[in-house]
């Protein structure tokens, strides 16, 4: 499937496709990330995905020297999305991540067990019984966006966000769940916590793409 | 050598050009917000222009220098008064060992930019030593931090040579650049359509070039709020989030705008009316709470006739002390 390109700014052209959120569209810009990292052109810096966009951000001044305009964007991202590449067929590694899922360590485990009107061993199993897609990384450094969550489990984002949402809190809200890497305000429901960082000196553990499942751990 | 932060008034902070390739972690870019005022202060103390400078919000803060150094004020928001004596901006000056450095209340600007001669030699984290506290990045500039200087470049020795009567007297330099302060006087900021201009009524369009918009007391380098008529969408849509970069205009759910800042984050699901072009990113950042701003549309090739006349600007000054010093 063909993205349009959109010139976002002087620097960066954003490319999307259909928009919604479907591992089957993020497939698009997960390949399309691929192939552009092994084929930048002069000045390329990186891509940043998201749901259903790839953003291109590069710098101008190399770009200006090799005369790259919009009309070469459109025939290198023709050009780039129609290379075959290796990793086409390589299965993702699943990833696992240990979480404690326990109201002791997860503020919201009992209220989201109740509005879900679940149980709370129901929830957990739920949870992680699904392998999910990371669309992306943003909000904050290593905060992945994952999906999709069993329809089950959708909560809307709460009225009034936490103040404090503890590192490590592994939380859920609308049709996705994530990982909050540090101590910070947030709007999503914490239902457990894993003591797997998620972005520590300069890295980030998480990438678009990446398949992940949880492992409930007992203490 | 080394300077002492004894008061860090209302927000100090070491930035230099920015950390750049780690969007996709969701680090945003941070780094100076004047990069124009920024650059030129590093040049003319003879400085990489992407060294590591001090960039002050408005005035109160005070600083031991430690050792002899060279330095230049540029930007706006306050007044740099050294050992009593008042600093013109944007050429370098010499102060001796023990030399203190206040920031007075000014009337032009909101960042101060003080470009050290060597550059402020904190950490690298992810390529930069721009604070970005969320990324664990930056040195902390509160009342007792010690800052280390760098190794100054034959070109500050040079400047320095030239300058400095002896090691005792506070020297300013003859030269420098005009005019006196880089805070752009002009509260025209020249935007681009966004992509999802189109997604706005007609009179949206025409009151985001039309009407003003006052800065809110809640802005910061994250993001500046502002205050003007609601801008309304032709009908409610439910954005997926994309990357965003810093200069892009959000409307929020209730029409008001936002622009995302230097430390902005990388991701977002707002509307995007228009995009700031690069060098008006520059005046923003010396347009103060309670100003009023009006936006002008420009098309992407004048925008980057205007960066590029920028740059060629700084390139020439460059070279202008070169010339004089190596």
């Amino acid at each position: 499937m063909e993205p349009t390109i959109i010139r976002i700014s002087e620097s960066a052209f954003t490319l999307s496709w259909e928009s919604i959120i479907d591992p089957a569209i993020h497939a698009y810009v997960v390949e399309a990330n691929a192939l552009i990292n092994l084929n930048p052109f002069p000045g390329w810096i990186e891509n940043v995905p998201a749901f259903h966009t790839l953003t291109i951000f590069f710098d101008v001044r190399i770009a200006q020297q090799h005369q790259i305009d919009n009309l070469y964007f459109h025939q290198y991202i023709r050009d780039v999305l129609a290379k075959e590449h290796s990793l086409n067929q390589t299965a993702k590694p699943l990833i696992t991540i240990p979480v404690l899922y326990h109201p002791s360590v997860a503020p919201d485990l009992e209220c989201a067990a109740n509005s879900l009107q679940m149980d709370i061993d129901t929830l957990i199993q739920i949870h992680s019984s699904q392998i999910y897609t990371v669309f992306l990384i943003g909000f904050m450094p290593g905060f992945p966006y994952m999906g999709i969550l069993p329809d089950a489990l959708v909560l809307p984002r709460k009225d009034t966000p936490s103040t404090q949402v503890p590192a490590g809190t592994v939380a859920i809200a609308g049709k996705q769940t994530g990982i909050y890497p540090h101590n910070s305000p947030g709007g999503w429901y914490g239902i457990g916590q894993t003591a797997m960082p998620m972005f520590s000196n300069g890295k980030c553990f998480l990438h678009s793409g990446d398949q992940v499942k949880f492992m409930p751990i007992y203490e | 050598m080394s300077i002492l932060i004894i008061k860090p008034g209302f927000q100090t902070t070491v930035q230099d050009l920015g950390r750049v390739g780690f969007k996709k972690s969701g680090v945003p870019e941070s780094g100076c917000m004047d990069k124009f005022s920024s650059r030129l202060a590093n040049i003319l103390c003879g400085n990489n222009p992407s060294d590591a400078v001090l960039e002050m919000v408005l005035h109160g803060v005070e600083i031991l220098a430690l050792s002899p150094l060279v330095v230049v004020f540029s930007g706006g928001g306050a007044q740099p008064v050294i050992n009593k004596q008042l600093v013109p901006f944007n050429r370098p000056v010499f102060i001796p060992a023990n030399s203190t450095i206040h920031t007075l209340p000014y009337h032009e600007g909101m960042r101060l930019y003080m470009a050290i001669g060597g550059g402020i030699d904190v950490p690298l984290v992810m390529g930069s030593r721009s604070t970005y506290l969320p990324a664990e990045a930056g040195t902390p500039c509160i009342s007792g931090s010690i800052l280390a200087i760098g190794k100054s470049s034959i070109l500050t020795e040079n400047i320095l040579q030239q300058l400095a009567i002896d090691f005792h007297t506070i020297t300013f330099s003859l030269w420098g650049y005009l005019p006196q302060h880089t805070a752009i006087n002009s509260k025209i900021i020249r935007i681009m359509e966004g992509p999802e201009w189109h997604l706005f009524t007609l009179n949206a369009q025409i009151d985001c070039v039309l009407q003003p918009f006052t800065i809110l007391p809640q802005s910061n380098r994250m993001g500046y709020r502002l205050h003007g008529k609601p801008l309304e969408l032709i009908e409610k849509v439910e954005m997926i989030s994309t990357a965003v970069t810093k200069g892009t205009i959000q409307i929020t759910p209730n029409g008001s705008l936002l622009i995302l800042m230097a430390d902005a984050q990388t991701t977002g699901g707002y509307p995007r009316i228009a995009q700031v072009m690069e060098t008006d990113i520059n005046a923003l950042a010396q347009i103060k709470p309670g100003d009023d701003i009006h936006f002008q549309m420009i098309s992407l090739s004048e925008a980057m006739k205007v960066n590029a006349g920028l740059e060629n600007l700084l390139h020439n000054i460059c070279k202008a002390v070169e010339s004089k010093f190596l």
